[in-house]
């Protein structure tokens, strides 16, 4: 690195990369663009590794872990009961919380809730409403009177970059884990959990959700972030050079190619519409690869 | 007896005392402490020796007596410790009208003051036959200047767990001070929910020690209002419940624990009831709650410096040997403020 | 959300809440020979998970996992001390504990997160040279993702490993077991199961090759010659557990050389 930098400045040829990279991060980036890699050896257009497994987390009713290079993020549902509002009563509610505690990042204090978490919690809920995943109706138990809260929690466990894309997908994967659990209606009208061994109360309490044990996910969305420096497009990019670049765009695809949302907050390069179109293909074969590694990761659990 | 009179009475050595303290931090002669009352502990040969000299401060003399005892300790460290030094006085006042009982407990110069409330609660899912407990401390700015604004709160916090531990026992109540089974009236729907506050108003050292007394003291002079509870209610509804103003219900204390703090100043002294000078010195302190049957019911550590396990063992027994003294001296102590108060209403 | 957009309803967890179920349950554990919810031996730990460097955003990083209990610990710094703070010749420790709304059975039920922060505090200040780093502050944050029993010592022992990783100059790896008191029986390691039914806990933190206590908590009621059993219960699983740890940065150290 220390050769091909000769060309830029002179003060380059006497300083470490380290040092390089660090003083002059941007003309460090720069570089590497004019070369089409990028500093950790990818192509521009390549998304990191990533990898997905489910049900991580025994105490929730659904779970995944999803890593996008070293961005970790761990989702998990609980379900609750509720009185479902009067308005629609044959349907449930989901609620959607995204959290970035203090262990994912230097800049997350304790107390101090990161600036970044509301602005992805709320994007991700708009998204996975707006895709039409979910079918609120089978969230409903008895109508008017029971319905599911389906609590999903998502925890970034570590921060580099492209929080959303691995959100998203750490969220779909916990709800195409959720097993939602058999629950009865008893005496006191209150819905308890459907216990096979609870002896002499089978006649009395029925359980109510017997079949309805999955939800059935129609299409599913999976995001790709990508920069937007100068004429150059970079796929995921990690917490430095989102850092470095400031412009990013997010475009959410579902798994019929369909575009659900498209994300542009801003930023210093204007976005034209070839280099949109461009982002739409790169994402157009990333949601390919996503979708092979959730099928992947549910074979494998049925496997288990 | 006014505490300035007992404090005028006391030896003027206590002046040197403190001045020779300052000085000289590491020469911790046992003379230093003749305001205090102690015991020794020394190495003879094999076994240890308790060596017991104490002013009573409260026949204006002092009196000197010493006790030989063997006493199994490990090594051949020399060990002093002081015991039951400041009297515990308590006297137990009424400036709370709300509060069920409440207790002032002075140590030295470290005062605090306890109260207890009770209020009507409904006890949670989990234990459906039995009441709740919570207990808070609260540190004054006036007790010292590094509580002002929100400097107490860390203290606050840690005496707080501090006393929940060492007074209420393990999650199934065993070796609980309070009997939560009592707190319960009607299983599952009503209980008492005892709120218990603690206030440091002025602190020398040692408080942990003193808000457990004043627990315990303001305790025993609580009264829980006798209740009538409408006998034909359904199992759904909430029963209703009359609270009498008259009829109090005395609240057993019996086992309510006392807390005894060793602190280790140096390498081979653990030292009762320090003051705040010498709690500057510690390297490490442990709180042991010991009940009257003298089963060790919660203990806590300070500081961050180890210690070898075998000088917890030690600490322990020596701690078990002081709650005994402190436990008879509390008892008594109560009882003569129960009967002032008696005379004054 | 179409509800979290208006009034949040009420929810509840459909918890198997029939009472003569617990019941039941209770006398098991009172029982003279009752056998563990998992089979373990009285004083037989669970199999213990670790590995550093979970978390490649901060400085040292471990992640622990025994039975269901989960933890994930986060070191950051040495880095500058907060403004308001006084100037120390010595480097401040700062510990934050929290949970993850999935972590219990019930949801959000871990309520006080300040007073386990703060244990974690004395357990650790101990074993760490604070003066190799003045003026700075190491920032010790854990996350429990899951609670399985336990929760406390497993935080303790992930959070000193993290600091190894971190390259946090410490006298010696701080080990912490816990002993449940339950009828007449010491249980080493109990689950939250065990913890709910237990008379009386014994905590025990310790720096293993030095032989030495940083914080010892014990709850309920225990005579004399209990507590010296416990201890000698927890000091001997200190001890195999420091080695276990001591294994594992071993084998961190070397896959990283290589």
């Amino acid at each position: 690195m220390v050769e091909s930098a000769k060309g830029m400045n002179d003060l380059s040829s006497e300083m470490e990369v380290d040092a390089f990279r660090r003083l002059f991060p941007l003309r460090f980036h720069e570089r590497h663009l004019l070369e089409s890699v990028r500093p950790d050896a990818r192509p521009l257009g390549k998304a990191r590794d990533t990898s997905l497994a489910l049900g991580a987390v025994a105490s929730a009713d659904g779970s995944a872990l999803a890593k996008i290079g070293s961005t970790t993020m761990l989702a998990a549902i609980k379900m609750e009961v509720m009185t479902p509002a009067k308005e629609t009563p044959d349907e449930g509610c989901i609620a959607i919380e995204f959290h970035m505690p203090a262990i994912c990042s230097p800049i997350v204090r304790p107390g101090r809730p990161a600036e970044a978490a509301p602005v992805v919690s709320k994007q991700l809920s708009d998204t996975i409403v707006s895709s039409g995943m979910l079918d609120l109706k089978e969230l409903s138990l008895v109508s008017g009177k029971a319905a599911w809260m389906a609590y999903l929690d998502i925890y970034c466990l570590d921060a580099d970059g492209a929080l959303f894309d691995a959100a998203l997908l750490a969220a779909v994967a916990a709800f195409s884990h959720l097993q939602i659990p058999v629950v009865s209606l008893n005496d006191d009208g209150r819905i308890v959990v459907f216990s096979k061994e609870s002896e002499g109360e089978k006649p009395k309490n029925k359980p109510v959700n017997e079949e309805k044990r999955k939800l059935k996910l129609r299409s599913i969305p999976f995001g790709l972030t990508c920069i937007i420096h100068k004429n150059y497009i970079l796929a995921d990019p990690t917490a430095e050079e989102e850092s470095i670049m400031e412009t990013l765009i997010t475009i959410v695809l579902d798994s019929s190619y369909q575009l659900v949302s498209l994300y542009k907050p801003g930023g210093p390069a204007l976005a034209y519409q070839p280099i949109i179109q461009d982002c739409i293909a790169l994402s157009r074969q990333r949601v390919g690869e996503l979708q092979t590694i959730l099928n992947e990761a549910i074979c494998d659990m049925e496997v288990d | 007896m006014t505490s300035e009179e007992r404090e005028s009475n006391c030896p003027t050595i206590v002046s040197v005392g403190d001045h020779r303290r300052i000085k000289q931090p590491r020469r911790r002669e046992l003379a230093m402490f003749t305001d205090r009352p102690w015991v020794g502990l020394r190495t003879f040969g094999d076994g240890v020796y308790w060596t017991v000299r104490r002013w009573c401060l409260q026949d204006h003399k002092a009196l000197m007596y010493s006790v030989n005892q063997t006493v199994s300790l490990l090594g051949q460290v020399i060990i002093s410790v002081r015991v039951a030094p400041r009297n515990p006085s308590s006297d137990v006042i009424l400036p709370y009208s709300k509060a069920n009982g409440s207790a002032r407990v002075k140590m030295g110069r470290t005062e605090v003051i306890a109260s207890v409330k009770a209020e009507l609660g409904r006890p949670s899912s989990s234990a459906p036959g039995k009441g709740k407990v919570s207990i808070f401390v609260d540190c004054s700015p006036t007790a010292a200047p590094q509580f002002e604004g929100r400097g107490g709160e860390e203290l606050s916090m840690e005496l707080s767990a501090a006393l929940r531990q060492c007074l209420l026992g393990g999650k199934s109540g065993a070796g609980g001070g309070i009997n939560l089974s009592s707190l319960s009236i009607v299983d599952g729907k009503v209980c008492w929910d005892l709120y218990i506050d603690g206030l440091v108003v002025s602190m020398d050292g040692n408080v942990l020690d003193a808000l457990g007394a004043a627990i315990k003291a303001a305790l025993s002079n609580t009264g829980i209002p006798k209740v009538n509870i409408a006998s034909a209610t359904t199992p759904d509804e909430q029963p209703e419940v009359d609270v009498s103003d008259e009829e109090f219900l005395q609240f057993d204390t019996t086992a309510v624990p006392v807390i005894v703090t060793l602190t280790k100043v140096g390498r081979h002294y653990y030292i009762a009831d320090a003051t705040s000078e010498e709690e500057s010195q510690m390297s490490s302190a442990v709180s042991v709650s010991v009940n009257q049957q003298g089963s060790i019911c919660g203990l806590t550590k300070r500081g961050g410096a180890g210690l070898d396990p075998s000088v917890i063992v030690d600490m322990i027994s020596v701690a078990k040997h002081v709650s005994e003294e402190l436990m008879n001296k509390l008892d008594s102590e109560i009882a003569a403020a129960e009967a002032m108060e008696e005379d004054s209403s | 959300m179409a509800a979290k957009a208006g009034t949040t309803p009420a929810t509840y967890s459909p918890s198997p809440t029939t009472n003569n179920k617990k019941k039941n349950r209770t006398p098991l554990f009172s029982d003279v020979d009752w056998v563990r919810p998992d089979g373990r031996d009285f004083h037989q730990c669970r199999p213990a998970f670790l590995r550093t460097g979970a978390v490649n955003a901060a400085s040292g990083s471990a992640y622990a996992e025994f039975g269901n209990t989960k933890v994930i610990v986060s070191i950051f710094g040495p880095r500058e001390s907060k403004k308001a703070m006084m100037y120390s010749d010595i480097g401040r420790l700062n510990c934050n504990v929290s949970y993850t709304t999935f972590a219990t059975p019930v949801r959000s039920q871990v309520s006080d997160n300040k007073d386990i922060s703060s244990q974690l505090h004395k357990s650790l200040e101990g074993a760490i040279m604070l003066n190799t780093f003045p003026k700075t502050t190491v920032d010790v944050f854990a996350l429990v993702l899951e609670s399985g029993g336990c929760d406390l010592p497993v935080i303790i022992s992930c959070a000193s490993l993290a600091l190894a990783d971190a390259g946090i100059m410490m006298y010696d790896l701080v080990a912490a077991v816990s002993v449940s008191c339950i009828g007449k029986n010491l249980v080493i390691d109990p689950i939250s199961e065990e913890e709910n039914h237990q008379d009386g806990n014994l905590m025990t933190t310790c720096l293993p090759s030095r032989n030495e206590v940083t914080q010892l908590t014990i709850t309920g009621e225990w005579s004399t010659p209990k507590i010296h059993e416990a201890m000698e219960l927890c000091l001997d699983a200190c001890s195999k557990l420091g080695k276990i740890m001591r294994s594992c940065l071993k084998e961190s150290a070397s896959t990283s050389q290589e």
